[in-house]
């Protein structure tokens, strides 16, 4: 049933859309100070996307958080519904795994929007950890490497726009290996980062699919250039 | 007044002839046809051209199953019909076109016409004043004189043939036929204010200005003349170019509600936008649907940092016409589709104006277009327009032509025939309720849809039989196909030539088919669901149509 009623709000909104997910640490170590932060960059970055009529309708967002688990805790197409959880810190970092999933999601909604005739914008993908993975190549299985073969692959094909933000104290060591671009968060401006993020996707909604956009200047959350 | 008889012979022998339904009903139409017409056309091995339209057109008034038509037209009707199958008998006529559920066989002429124009001289013979100037129109609207030629007559008791002209004005109308009795000239060409044949400059060669100046509101400004000057007012909105204020002009005091500035960003003025902009100012394209530069705004340091312009009112298509359905019916809740029809009408008469000055829009997207209420539009960024060698440095590939979709913005000019993909993207989407053309099944990127042509909308029998690896199942889901069945046929047929065939007509000839849909919807359209944004249901096909589709279909197996 509710398969076929997201079916038909696909299928009624002529906006092109552009698939977002994001990726959060939730490990351990976000504790205290920084998944206070990180939740109110949240919120201020879901409010500003309804707030605006064309983002709320082209914006299409999803978010997984890696802690104790990879868990979804937003999906596509819920963005108008859901009330979202506060997000808790605790257990390790399954950054591989979340962005395998991410990875899986977004090719998932891209199906749904061919069977719905729905154009859309490449995804987005948004990468948030603070530490090194526990599913690295530390491990038996190594699902970072296994997910940056992915993404990089996809980026390079411009298949997929990646953001790779490192938290304090992380390193920049296995995000760069997913490709795209890279930027450490300057200490807690979770809140400015996602001011940014809404405004980007607010510059992609308003230009056209395939083409080329110009982001705003990221300097209010970091203190590299793109 | 001297008469001009008209040579039939070479008239034969030069023209492809088409004959309209009108005509065909006239008393003296067989004999005319058979005695002086058909002798010719077998000298000169040559044949006319009978629509099925127009043979639909008289069959129907003869049989008249719905009992409207007094009898003496349906005999009408019934000798037209004969003298149609007499001359498709004798080898006179060739039986062509769509026999289908067309209502109105003169849109189908624009349209026959407009194709054909290029390839061969066409003449028309119809008692039709008003169709008459319509086709004539296209010898007027034609690009660059390509045209071959385009007569129209009307069969005539006494001469024979008579033929039309475009009115002037003033002249006097003949009592009888409602014909211009004598030749009249043409009215004069009115010169383009720009040049459509001048060299791309190459607008990544710049010069900074270094306008040091920042404005903001509350600062003066001075026209080129420096006698005017103008307070800036509040802000209206912003964008990646510039910022928009309102402004007073401090001579007369008054807050102007007509005008408003546009002022760069830093940097975002160079030497060549802003020859751009003078020569703009020096030639007015002056119309309301259009915020055309009208003066340049200078600091009292003479630096230039902006313009003034016509304001624009309402909402941009992207956020009203084209946005999710709540948004729409929030913002306008009171239009139907005579709305819609209108607002492209008022697009078009803003297109053509600034095609026929060899002005090209370049980057038309629904965000450069406004609309109110009252179904007026504005087309804003006008200092992005290509104009003479100065390239549009910007686009949309949303409303790009397949042909130059890869090539990058600003470095090449584009064509009237590019923008016309473009102006038909826009007219679909205003249509479509903000839905792409090329949204299909299985379809994806934009971009991609458009290089591959995939319309995937259905039109009619002739699609089965002309578009290959055309797929019933790809039209998307949702109330897409229903708006599309409620589309007339000759704005359908237009759009499936532009999107399946790359065949596209200009602004001229959109406005005189969408003026007939405008036209169709004030009447009174058969079928209620016509005029809703969104139908509930599909177009409901009059049942002696469907009738006579099956026993076409019967005949043809």
């Amino acid at each position: 049933m509710s398969l076929i009623l997201e079916d038909r709000e696909l299928a009624i909104n002529p906006n092109p859309r552009v698939p977002i997910c994001i990726a959060l640490d939730t490990s351990a170590s976000m504790t205290g100070n920084k998944i206070d932060e990180l939740n109110k960059g949240v919120k201020l970055f879901l409010d500003a996307i309804l707030e605006d009529e064309v983002t709320r309708f082209s914006a299409d967002i999803a978010i997984i958080t890696f802690g104790r688990h990879v868990e979804k805790v937003l999906d596509f197409g819920d963005v108008e519904n859901i009330k979202l959880h506060q997000l808790t810190a605790g257990g390790g970092t399954p950054m591989g795994g979340a962005v395998l999933e991410a990875l899986r999601m977004l090719e998932d909604r891209k199906k749904q929007y061919k069977k719905n005739g729905v154009t859309y914008w490449q995804p987005w993908l948004i990468v948030m950890t603070d530490g090194m993975a526990t599913d690295g190549s530390m491990q038996l299985v190594d699902k970072v490497k296994e997910a940056a073969i992915k993404t990089s692959k996809l980026v390079k094909d411009k298949k997929l726009n990646l953001f790779s933000i490192i938290i304090e104290p992380g390193t920049s060591e296995e995000l760069e290996t997913f490709g795209g671009k890279l930027a450490p968060l300057d200490g807690v401006k979770f809140e400015e980062f996602f001011q940014w993020l809404s405004q980007s996707v607010s510059v992609v909604s308003e230009s056209t699919p395939g083409t080329g956009f110009k982001l705003p200047d990221p300097q209010s959350w970091t203190s590299i250039e793109w | 007044m001297k008469k001009q008889s008209i040579d039939i012979p070479n008239l034969i022998k030069e023209y492809s002839i088409f004959i309209d339904t009108s005509s065909l009903m006239r008393s003296q139409a067989q004999d005319f046809l058979m005695q002086k017409i058909s002798p010719y056309l077998k000298i000169e091995n040559k044949k006319l051209v009978l629509m099925k339209e127009v043979t639909d057109e008289l069959f129907k008034i003869k049989e008249d199953k719905k009992k409207q038509q007094p009898p003496e037209k349906r005999l009408e009707a019934k000798k037209g019909y004969e003298t149609c199958i007499k001359l498709i008998d004798q080898d006179c006529a060739n039986h062509m076109g769509k026999s289908s559920s067309v209502n109105y066989a003169d849109n189908f002429f624009l349209v026959k016409f407009t194709e054909e124009r290029y390839k061969r001289k066409l003449c028309l013979i119809t008692q039709d004043r008003k169709l008459s100037n319509d086709i004539l129109d296209l010898n007027e609207s034609s690009s660059s004189g390509k045209a071959k030629g385009i007569r129209v007559f009307s069969l005539h008791k006494a001469e024979g043939l008579k033929e039309y002209f475009l009115s002037e004005p003033k002249k006097t109308v003949s009592n009888s036929d409602k014909l211009i009795n004598v030749t009249i000239k043409k009215p004069a060409h009115i010169k383009p204010l720009f040049s459509d044949n001048t060299k791309l400059i190459d607008i990544k060669q710049t010069k900074s200005l270094k306008i040091e100046a920042s404005i903001k509101s509350k600062d003066e400004l001075f026209d080129e003349s420096g006698k005017n000057v103008y307070l800036i007012g509040d802000k209206i909105g912003s964008g990646a170019e510039g910022t928009v204020y309102s402004i007073s002009n401090m001579n007369s005091k008054t807050i102007s509600s007509r005008s408003v500035c546009k002022i760069y960003s830093k940097d975002m003025l160079d030497n060549h936008r802003l020859e751009k902009l003078q020569l703009m100012v020096k030639n007015q394209i002056s119309s309301n649907g259009i915020c055309w530069p009208k003066s340049l705004l200078y600091t009292s340091k003479n630096e230039p940092v902006g313009f003034i312009m016509n304001k624009a009112e309402g909402y941009s298509l992207k956020r009203s016409l084209f946005a999710h359905p709540k948004i729409f019916e929030e913002k306008l809740p009171s239009w139907d589709r005579a709305n819609l029809v209108k607002v492209c009408l008022n697009i078009l008469n803003a297109v053509n104006l600034l095609h026929k000055n060899n002005v090209l829009l370049g980057d038309i997207n629904g965000g450069n277009i406004m609309v109110n209420d009252k179904c007026e539009t504005f087309i804003v960024d006008a200092d992005s327009f290509q104009i003479e060698g100065y390239p549009c440095p910007v686009g949309s590939p949303e409303f790009t032509a397949p042909e130059i979709q890869k090539i990058k913005f600003g470095t090449f000019l584009r064509t009237k025939d590019n923008e016309y993909f473009s102006v038909g993207t826009l007219l679909f989407m205003i249509l479509m309720c903000g839905k792409h053309p090329y949204s299909s099944v299985d379809g994806g990127m934009v971009t991609d849809n458009i290089e591959k042509a995939q319309f995937p909308y259905p039109f009619g029998r002739v699609d089965s039989a002309s578009r290959i690896g055309f797929d019933p199942s790809k039209p998307p889901p949702g109330p897409w196909r229903k708006i599309w069945s409620h589309i007339p046929y000759t704005s359908k047929q237009s759009f499936f030539n532009c999107f399946a065939k790359n065949e596209r007509i200009d602004g001229l000839s959109w406005s005189k088919i969408l003026k007939n849909y405008h036209n169709t919807l004030e009447k009174g359209a058969d079928d209620p669901q016509s005029y809703a944004i969104i139908p509930e249901n599909y177009k409901v096909v009059p049942q002696d149509v469907i009738d006579k589709f099956k026993n076409d279909k019967q005949e043809e197996t």
